[in-house]
């Protein structure tokens, strides 16, 4: 027992969630097909591996409950490779990856009855955000690409579950012939990286990077490597699936990917960069090929704020004209990705905090937009903005919580969506620099999308709502598709939907808690071995 | 001071605004009670106001009624929950408890979703309460932005045919205005290496900035206050918003919110960067003299009555920033009483010509004329609205504008021909409206036209009461302004 | 309409009586402020004063002894004060010249002004959304729908990383030296 409670401990909310993965299945075969089950397996798996997980952050009155022992915490042993280890920024991450599952898991328990494949969703739901704990711990680029390549099958497959949706069906194609290109594309590049520094552990990495011989293959390994995580964060040009599957695959799916899934490509690059890059001492700087040795830190930082800068403006502009409710959302999705990426280029302990309270205040709003986009399409609304009409008028609580939704988006203030930004830009003027501009560039970026948000705020709530465009409440269950309770929305969704509604503004206000969390998992994220 | 009153009214602000939201059929009510304890809070504000008889400015920056919590610490970021006025305040905080009771009264029987109405309405004074209460950036700047949404709503919901336009309009031109102003306060606070996002702090390090890096804050800032005022040519959401409004919308608009430009640029840019302020004061006094004559020129060529009013609102701030520009002690004194004076002045022109619309179903000054005979009180506020825009003397606008142009004279000798000049086009458009509008033969007066209801009456005439009382007892404001140390001016 | 025009007489008259009473600036500012405000009334403003109420009760004055207690004066035809007469009766010729100023000039400067307003200046802000809406339909044709260019976009993407990080960023970095 001691040997394999000190072994498994701290793997918990890990084991936790296999456990769930593996009852849900088993269910299955079984023959308890029924969602509420199923849901609430997950549910509960996916709930006692967040409390886990947050005891493991040192929350004050669970933290007796950490499954990892604080020694081992933001403990490095110089010299050692190992292949994960345990960073409080990877319980951050854990907790944002399981709080997106957990309101997706909770949301989908609300679907019309009769819709098939539960066990499938939620197995494959577990699954992925399995792997995507692990990409939380990992310290070695193998391990870690392993990872990543875990949860990407899995939600390859989330995609398409439903097996009867063409649209769903080409868009796991899409997902999935894009995803092997860009798996091909990030172990090319561990392997070039592997050939220039003779290890693929990212600690070591860090030891032996300041003196690198061939800068030329880094270089190389870099590229290949951020043109393939850049498939997992939805940067430009690496985007264009992101917007054609996150409109295909059903709502609750796309919720999934925006506010978990996208965040491991970006946890991804805290560790390939910030770590074994950014925080390497300075070379002698030079043209790599003049055979100097490289400042690579700089370099890789520049770069990455070109991407950050690209991604969230052509995002936003793509976002612009969309018409459709998915597609505008699929391209804001996008855009934040430019914000979060941010943070990662200018690479202080205040920029990582803000990058990484913008992913927190994303997983809530972001999949709490599209859950309710799910929703909604389940009363019959169509897929275009203009469908929508009426909405705040005819449900109002509704359509107050996605307004709250779309203003935290915006980044207007008493959201968490506003302290977010706030922080993150003001982490950007705080390192001073070129990254003043980026600062600016991402303000200006967040100007641009209020015109499309306060748009889609107009279409709900001024706009005369078209005859045909929402059933009012008493007409729900009619013709239409079978009723739910709680306004057609179903008890579970509109619970995950108030969460997030309830967040959005507790986290605006108040902070604090979240925020020094976060800024002190990143201080020691920085700190690491330097 | 131990009682936290600006908390207080910042909670029965908010108290009174949710529960207005949730009052149903009594909301107006619920409003009107809110706004009654939010007066009684501000004449108890201002009795325990500590500067009456002669601050002790050594006080620098010496805030009455100071509060500081801790909100937001971490390593690099000290953001605390702190308020504190000083006179200039005071006195602008008067003006949001008038202005809120009397559009809550104005509008007593809006019948278009009344909860919502009267809530956003509260929610916009509890805003512009907290700007000019705060004294942390970030708080500052989240009432700010506070501010935005409920007009949002308001004139989109609320407005007249072209009002999602013009909601959308007002929405971005603010918003952009602001990131860049935040751009500004970010740099400010971060450049200067001040110990936290406190007025105190910053205002302590800001000033020891090099005059290049404060010239670029202040730019920025200048921008991001200067839109709200609205400064030409970055004004042209201000007629569209105004003439989209609905009364109540259009009254806290040009009440309220172009004041907020005002009190920022004071607050947050003159005062805190002074090298960078007179680096740019030839660029002030451009903006300032192209607004005044733009604004007055413009309000010559409008039809719409509301139109009309809202260029000369950009007239009238272009005198309140010329005030603030010449960077003397009487010169922001001038300014701040001129904002008071133009937010009661043109909230009584707004709701003015709101009730024309009811009455006539037209705000077309040459559709309408000789009014006076079938609406004798209506006529007679507008008579006096207009008399007191145009600056008749007893009346609040005159020692307001004869103090501006007192200080222009002192500080910029003949140049104060120029907003001389222009006092006689606005006296011009003024009184050519009232001659067509108000004398004359009658024209266009449908059958069913009756005078004004009580309630836009009494609101309109309460006005009239402070535009007289003030117009004669001047000195009851300008002792409450001067009683705050106004930060590193000379004595004239 | 009488009274309110009575009741704005009164106060001008009250105003004015003010400036004979010292006080008057006090009234303005009064307490600590007033020292900062520099206007004292001298001998000068009491002149002017004097001047002007002069003025107006002469003027006063002069009807009463025309038109007083009912009697009737009617000016010469010949007299030489016709023109006089004609000119008060013009009211000094005020009301031609604001019209032609006011209507004529100034009114035509404001309407250019007012084309200028809506048209130039929001213009350009149209421009500008007109700019970006451009700009967004044309981006969005790269969003085909078709796998192939997707992929194709991830290579050129990489090509784009390998010009970046190989030549433009360091050779930025040597010049600027970094963040």
């Amino acid at each position: 027992m001691v040997d394999l409670a000190s072994f498994a401990g701290p793997f918990l909310p890990e084991i936790l969630l296999l456990a769930g993965t593996l009852l849900v299945f088993l269910l299955d075969v079984v023959g308890v097909r029924r969602i509420e089950i199923t849901g609430g397996v997950a549910v509960g798996a996916v709930a006692l591996a967040l409390f886990f997980v947050l005891a493991d952050l040192g929350f004050a009155p669970i933290a007796f409950l950490a499954t990892v022992p604080s020694g081992q915490v933001d403990q490095f042993v110089p010299g050692a490779t190992p292949l994960y280890s345990f960073a409080s920024l990877g319980f951050v991450f854990q907790a944002i990856f399981l709080l997106a599952a957990l309101l997706v898991s909770l949301a989908s328990i609300s679907r019309p009855t009769g819709e098939r494949g539960a066990p499938i969703f939620y197995g494959l739901l577990l699954l992925a955000t399995l792997g995507m704990l692990l990409v939380a711990i990992a310290s070695d680029l193998i391990f870690l690409l392993l990872s990543i390549e875990l949860t990407s099958i899995s939600t390859y497959l989330l995609v398409g579950y439903t097996r009867k949706d063409v649209r769903s069906l080409e868009a796991a194609m899409k997902f999935y012939i894009i995803g092997a290109l860009s798996t091909t594309l990030s172990f090319f590049g561990a392997s070039l990286l592997y050939g220039a520094y003779g290890t693929t552990n990212l600690l070591a990495i860090r030891a032996v990077a300041g003196a690198v011989g061939s800068p030329v293959i880094v270089l190389l390994g870099y590229a290949f490597l951020i043109s393939g995580l850049s498939f997992k964060a939805t940067l430009v040009p690496f985007h264009a699936w992101a917007v054609d599957v996150y409109d295909g695959a059903p709502s609750d799916v796309t919720a999934f990917l925006t506010g978990a899934s996208k965040k491991v490509g970006l946890f991804a690059f805290y560790l390939v960069f910030l770590g074994p890059v950014l925080f390497v001492a300075p070379g002698a700087g030079g043209s790599p090929f003049s055979g100097g040795v490289l400042n690579l830190g700089p370099v890789v930082q520049l770069t990455l704020s070109v991407l950050a800068v690209v991604t969230m403006s052509v995002g936003n502009i793509l976002a612009l004209l969309q018409k459709e409710m998915k597609r505008m959302l699929a391209y804001s999705s996008i855009s934040q990705a430019g914000y979060m990426l941010i943070g990662i280029a200018v690479g202080t302990s205040p920029a990582i905090a803000g990058a990484t309270l913008q992913m927190f205040a994303h997983a809530f709003m972001k999949t709490g937009a599209f859950l309710v986009v799910a929703g909604v399409t389940a009363l019959g609304v169509g897929p275009l903005i203009d469908d929508w009409k009426g909405l705040g008028t005819r449900r109002p609580l509704l359509g107050v919580a996605f307004g709250l939704m779309l203003l935290s988006l915006a980044g207007v203030p008493l959201t968490v969506g506003f302290v977010s930004k706030f922080v993150l830009f003001s982490a950007a003027v705080e390192a001073q620099g070129y990254f003043v501009w980026l600062a600016v560039a991402g303000l200006l970026n967040s100007a641009l999308s209020v015109f499309y948000y306060a748009r889609v705020l107009k279409v709900i709530f001024f706009d005369q709502p078209a005859p045909t465009a929402l059933p009012s409440r008493a007409v729900v269950g009619g013709s239409g598709p079978p009723a739910l309770p709680a306004g057609g929305l179903g008890y579970a969704r509109a619970t995950a939907i108030a969460l997030v509604a309830v967040a959005i503004v507790v986290f605006g206000i108040y902070p604090q808690p979240v925020l020094s969390a976060i800024q002190s998992a990143a201080q020691h994220f920085v700190a690491v071995g330097a | 001071m131990t009682v936290p009153l600006l908390s207080l009214i910042v909670v029965s602000l908010a108290v009174g605004t949710v529960g207005t939201f949730l009052a149903g059929k009594w909301a107006r009510w619920v409003a009107l009670g809110a706004t009654v304890v939010f007066l009684l809070e501000v004449a108890v504000l201002f009795v325990a106001y500590p500067g009456w008889p002669g601050y002790d400015s050594a006080l620098v920056p010496g805030f009455a009624n100071g509060e500081t919590y801790s909100w937001i610490s971490v390593t690099w970021l000290h953001i605390n929950y702190s308020v504190g006025v000083d006179g200039i305040s005071l006195v602008l905080i008067l003006l949001t408890a008038i202005l809120q009771l009397a559009t809550v009264v104005y509008s007593w029987e809006e019948s278009k979703r009344p909860a919502a109405y009267f809530g956003l309405v509260q929610l916009t004074c509890l805003g512009c309460f907290g700007v000019f209460v705060a004294l942390d950036v970030l708080l500052f700047f989240l009432f700010w932005e506070a501010v935005l949404v409920p007009m949002f709503f308001l004139v989109g919901y609320w407005g007249g045919p072209q009002r999602r336009y013009a909601a959308l309009k007002f929405f971005i031109y603010t918003h952009v205005a602001s990131i860049v102003m935040l751009v500004g306060l970010l740099a400010m606070a971060f450049y200067s290496g001040a110990s936290s996002f406190d007025f105190s702090a910053i205002y302590a390090s800001a000033r020891g900035l090099s005059t290049v890096v404060q010239t670029f804050l202040f730019l920025a800032l200048f921008f991001g206050f200067g839109v709200k005022f609205p400064i030409v040519p970055f004004h042209t959401w201000l007629p569209d918003a105004h003439v989209e409004a609905p009364t109540g919308g259009s009254v806290l608009l040009a009440g309220l919110l172009l004041k907020l430009g005002g009190y920022g640029l004071i607050r947050w840019a003159v005062e805190t960067l002074p090298s960078g302020f007179h680096t740019l004061q030839p660029l002030l006094y451009l903006v300032a003299f192209v607004s005044i004559i733009w604004g007055s020129v413009l309000s010559l060529a409008q039809r719409d009555m509301k139109r009309l009013v809202a260029y000369s609102s950009i007239n009238h701030m272009g005198i309140v920033l010329l005030g603030i520009a010449l960077g003397t002690s009487l010169g922001l004194t001038a300014a701040v009483l001129l904002m008071f004076a133009h937010g009661v002045v043109s909230a009584l022109l707004f709701m003015a010509s709101g009730s024309v619309h009811h009455t006539f179903g037209t705000r077309d000054i040459p559709e309408v004329g000789g009014i006076t005979p079938t609406t004798p009180t209506l006529s007679t506020l507008i008579m006096v609205g207009s008399l007191a825009s145009l600056g008749l003397p007893a009346l609040i606008s005159f020692p307001a504008e004869f103090l501006a142009l007192l200080a222009t004279w002192n500080s910029l000798a003949y140049w104060v021909a120029i907003p001389l000049a222009i006092l006689v086009v606005t006296a011009g458009f003024y009184i050519w409206m009232m001659q067509r509008m108000l004398f004359g033969p009658p024209k266009g007066i449908p059958a069913e036209a009756h005078d004004v209801p009580w309630y836009e009456g009494a609101s309109m005439a309460m006005l009239v009461v402070l535009i007289v009382l003030f117009g004669i007892l001047p000195g009851l404001l300008v002792n409450v302004i001067l009683s705050s140390p106004i930060h590193g001016f000379p004595g004239t | 309409m009488q009274v309110p025009l009575v009741l704005l007489s009164a106060l001008a008259v009250g105003g004015g009586l003010f400036v004979f009473f010292p006080g008057f600036q006090s009234l303005l500012l009064s307490g600590a402020g007033a020292s900062g405000i520099p206007p004292s009334y001298g001998t000068t403003d009491l002149l002017l004063s004097g001047a002007s109420v002069a003025l107006g009760v002469g003027g006063i004055a002069l009807a009463w002894s025309l038109w007083g207690n009912g009697r009737v004066f009617a000016l010469p035809l010949a007299s030489p004060l016709q023109s006089v007469r004609r000119l008060l009766l013009n009211r000094y010729y005020f009301k031609v010249a604001y019209d032609w100023i006011g209507l004529k000039g100034v009114y035509t400067i404001s309407r250019v002004a007012d084309f200028f307003d809506r048209y130039v200046i929001d213009g350009a802000v149209h421009g500008f959304e007109r700019a970006f809406a451009l700009a967004s339909d044309r981006l969005r044709r790269i969003q085909s729908g078709v796998v192939s260019d997707y992929a194709a976009y991830v290579v050129a993407g990489l090509i784009a990383l390998f010009v970046l990080l190989l030549i433009i960023a360091p050779f930025l970095v040597a010049r600027i030296g970094g963040g």
